[in-house]
């Protein structure tokens, strides 16, 4: 059974009286314990609102999310808040996201306070502690404040206070993104050692895809609330089908040199997210488009055993056809 | 038809004023961009990319001073030209697109009107020619409804659309050398791609230079033909994308090119920082991060010194031409 089951979960937004932005549709996927699955696309595409409702802190319109069995949004705040200690999170912006007033000590041991009151403050000092050595930082910057640290060290600290409860599911939103490249590999080795020392299961949000590939089994592709596609890490890096993922990932650029891949772009801008399509999202920007696309409705459908895609120019089997008649 | 446009920037260096005491930003950089080239900038935050940029262009503002050094640009040192000159040459000869494209474009005026004061900076014309100027403009780098951005302002613009307007305004001019600091840092991946090949292609059209500050490698690798690797203020390695890719010969740029993920191999991370910049080492600023130091690099700084056809290395103990790093790898 997987750690986490995400189903059919719907979230829209309304600014003022304005039109609603549908941040989330209809998107489903599961992880299995001791893995990572990945959500790539384009800021705006929903991926933070997926990590927001499963961490519990953002309530979906419709869908459900079963954790380790039990369905979260169908729970008490006061289950849900108890339930809340075996899945946490980590956050692009290290410094925003700790308060810059207060210690080390605090900041990593705050989240002991609130869901293990019974703990002396003596215990709770060992736990940050051992917290911070899981980290790779000392006791030495227990009376420190986050000012006082790098980049790097920021986010050991957002990671050692994510690790404090024992959780099972971390979800990592763009953890890396702000970080130098050579901080960010000591932080991605570590995340990866954490991983295999406890079990941890993660959702993890990135757009960089030589780092998703080193990072996750899984990944599921993001365009405007919805999955556009979901399978194997490796195959949908490599080969994929649905023509947003081809646009997305033919733009990624690799560090070899000479190793530029034909672009495959869409046509114009992302429309505004208030838009509403009866068809496929990708109407007026997809090269292999025909006219069925733009009224019928397009489902995330099994391709393969472990692929879907919502597109229906992309059949079951190994070939999908716009690979071959694609403009290049 | 403008001149060769070659840039050269010997021992620059830049300083900041602060309370705690002066930042020494830039250390004695010094290269060169021919006309044809695109010299892509990479080093961590902090080690002078910007600050370095700006002093080319004349844009150092106080606290930041410029300490020493000559920039020459077709022949001539911009240095020594005051602002009046300087400001004949940028947005003319010298085009610079920054890191935010809304920090650029002022939030008050008409995209128009924008363009407008920044051609007629250079050249006379009448408003009429100059909405045409600018309506080719903005089609030449990808927009398609050039009248309504004209009529617009910059916060009814996208990200993507507001960086190409910038584009266009550094560019309207056909300068002859391009600066740019990050200028794609801010966008997603499909709108990055089309505008690094709007740049370059303007640029490859006329054998123009280009020098671009980045973080992402995969910029360098894709889209420029040299690259400057910066640490502490300095310049440590220079050559081709090809040599210093392939072959790094400086610890530094082997530890940045360790920790990119590669398709079935592990990445290594660096710990540590940069040094203080204000009480600055006197001998190798890597000294105490790097796994070759020995007593000679805490005590000499290594200079930049030639390592091979085309490049140059700033260290004591530097890998060989084809040695070392390659082989370690595999
Ligand atoms: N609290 C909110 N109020 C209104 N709109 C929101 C809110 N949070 C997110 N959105 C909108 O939902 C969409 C998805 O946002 P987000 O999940 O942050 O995307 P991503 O993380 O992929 O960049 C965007 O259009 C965003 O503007
Ligand atoms: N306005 C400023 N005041 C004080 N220090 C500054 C200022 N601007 C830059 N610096 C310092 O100068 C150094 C180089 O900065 P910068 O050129 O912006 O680095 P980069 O662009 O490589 O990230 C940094 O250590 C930074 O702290
Ligand atoms: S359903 Fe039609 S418009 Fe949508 S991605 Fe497939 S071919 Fe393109
Ligand atoms: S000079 Fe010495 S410390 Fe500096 S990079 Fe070379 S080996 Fe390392
Ligand atoms: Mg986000
Ligand atoms: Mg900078």
């Amino acid at each position: 059974m997987p750690l986490l089951e995400v189903e059919n979960v719907v979230k829209t937004f309304r600014r003022g009286g304005g039109p609603a932005v549908r941040a989330v549709d209809d998107v489903s996927f599961s992880i299995e314990a001791g893995q990572t699955m990945t959500l790539i696309g384009e800021s705006g595409s929903g991926k933070s609102t997926v990590a927001r409702i499963v961490l519990g802190l953002e309530r979906p319109d419709s869908g459900r999310v079963v954790f380790d069995g039990q369905d979260l949004t169908a729970m008490s705040p006061r289950d849900l808040r108890a339930k809340r200690s075996t899945l946490t999170a980590v956050f692009q912006e290290p410094y925003e996201s700790l308060n810059p007033r207060m210690k080390v000590e605090s900041i990593v041991g705050e989240p002991l306070k609130l869901f293990d009151r019974t703990l002396s403050k003596a215990a709770r000092r060992d736990r940050v502690v051992a917290s911070l050595e899981e980290v790779g930082l000392g006791a030495g910057i227990l009376r420190r404040y986050p000012g006082d640290l790098s980049g790097g060290q920021q986010q050991r600290l957002g990671i050692a206070r994510a690790l404090i409860l024992s959780p099972r599911l971390i979800v990592l939103d763009e953890p890396t993104s702000s970080l130098d490249l050579t901080v960010r590999a000591t932080i991605l080795t570590l995340l990866k050692e954490l991983q295999l020392r406890h079990s941890l299961t993660y959702l993890f949000i990135s757009h960089d895809i030589a780092t998703v590939r080193y990072f996750s089994t899984n990944t599921g592709v993001m365009y405007l609330g919805r999955f556009v596609e979901r399978g194997p890490t490796e195959e949908i890096i490599d080969d994929p089908r649905h023509p947003y993922s081809v646009a997305l990932l033919s733009s990624t650029l690799s560090t070899d040199p000479g190793e530029m891949k034909p672009a495959r772009p869409l046509t114009g801008d992302a429309p505004s997210p208030t838009t509403r399509f009866p068809g496929c999202p990708l109407v007026g920007r997809c090269p292999v488009q025909v006219d069925e696309c733009a009224t019928r409705p397009v489902p995330m459908t099994s391709i393969t055993p472990t692929r879907s895609a919502a597109c229906i120019r992309v059949r079951p089997g190994t070939a999908g056809p716009e690979r071959n008649e694609a403009p290049s | 038809m403008k001149a060769s446009g070659e840039l050269k920037v010997e021992d620059l260096r830049v300083s900041f004023q602060t309370a705690q005491g002066t930042v020494r930003a830039v250390n004695g950089v010094g290269f060169v961009v021919k006309p044809g080239d695109v010299l892509g900038v990479v080093g961590e935050s902090g080690c002078g990319k910007s600050a370095t940029l700006r002093a080319i262009a004349g844009l150092t503002q106080p606290p930041g001073h410029i300490d020493g050094g000559r920039v020459e640009f077709d022949g001539r040192e911009l240095t020594g030209l005051g602002r009046g000159g300087l400001r004949r040459i940028l947005g003319n000869e010298i085009g610079f697109i920054s890191q935010s494209p809304f920090g650029a474009l002022n939030p008050i005026l008409s995209i128009e009107r924008q363009f407008r004061n920044v051609i007629k900076a250079h050249r006379r014309a009448s408003a009429r020619e100059c909405r045409e100027i600018a309506l080719k403009a903005l089609r030449d780098v990808g927009i398609a409804g050039p009248e309504r951005v004209l009529d617009g302002y910059a916060h009814q613009l996208s990200g993507g659309m507001a960086q190409r307007v910038v584009i266009a305004m550094a560019t309207v001019h056909n300068p002859q050398l391009i600066l740019a600091d990050e200028p794609t840092t801010a966008l997603d991946v499909t709108v990055q791609r089309q505008i690094l090949d709007l740049i370059t292609g303007l640029i490859a059209e006329s054998n123009r230079s280009m020098l671009i500050v980045t973080h992402d490698l995969g910029v360098v690798a894709q889209y420029c033909t040299r690259v400057l690797v910066m640490y502490a203020g300095q310049a440590v390695e220079e050559g081709t994308v090809d040599q210093v890719f392939r072959t790094p010969q400086h610890p530094y740029t082997q530890a940045l090119l360790a920790a990119v993920p590669k398709v079935g191999g592990e990445i290594r991370g660096l710990q540590g920082g940069l040094p203080d910049l204000i009480n600055y080492p006197s001998g190798c600023p890597y000294a105490d991060r790097c796994p070759k130091a020995t007593e000679v690099c805490v005590e000499t700084r290594p200079p930049m010194v030639r390592a091979g056809q085309g490049r140059r290395t700033a260290c004591h103990h530097a890998a060989g031409e084809v040695a070392g790093y390659a082989a370690a790898r595999s």
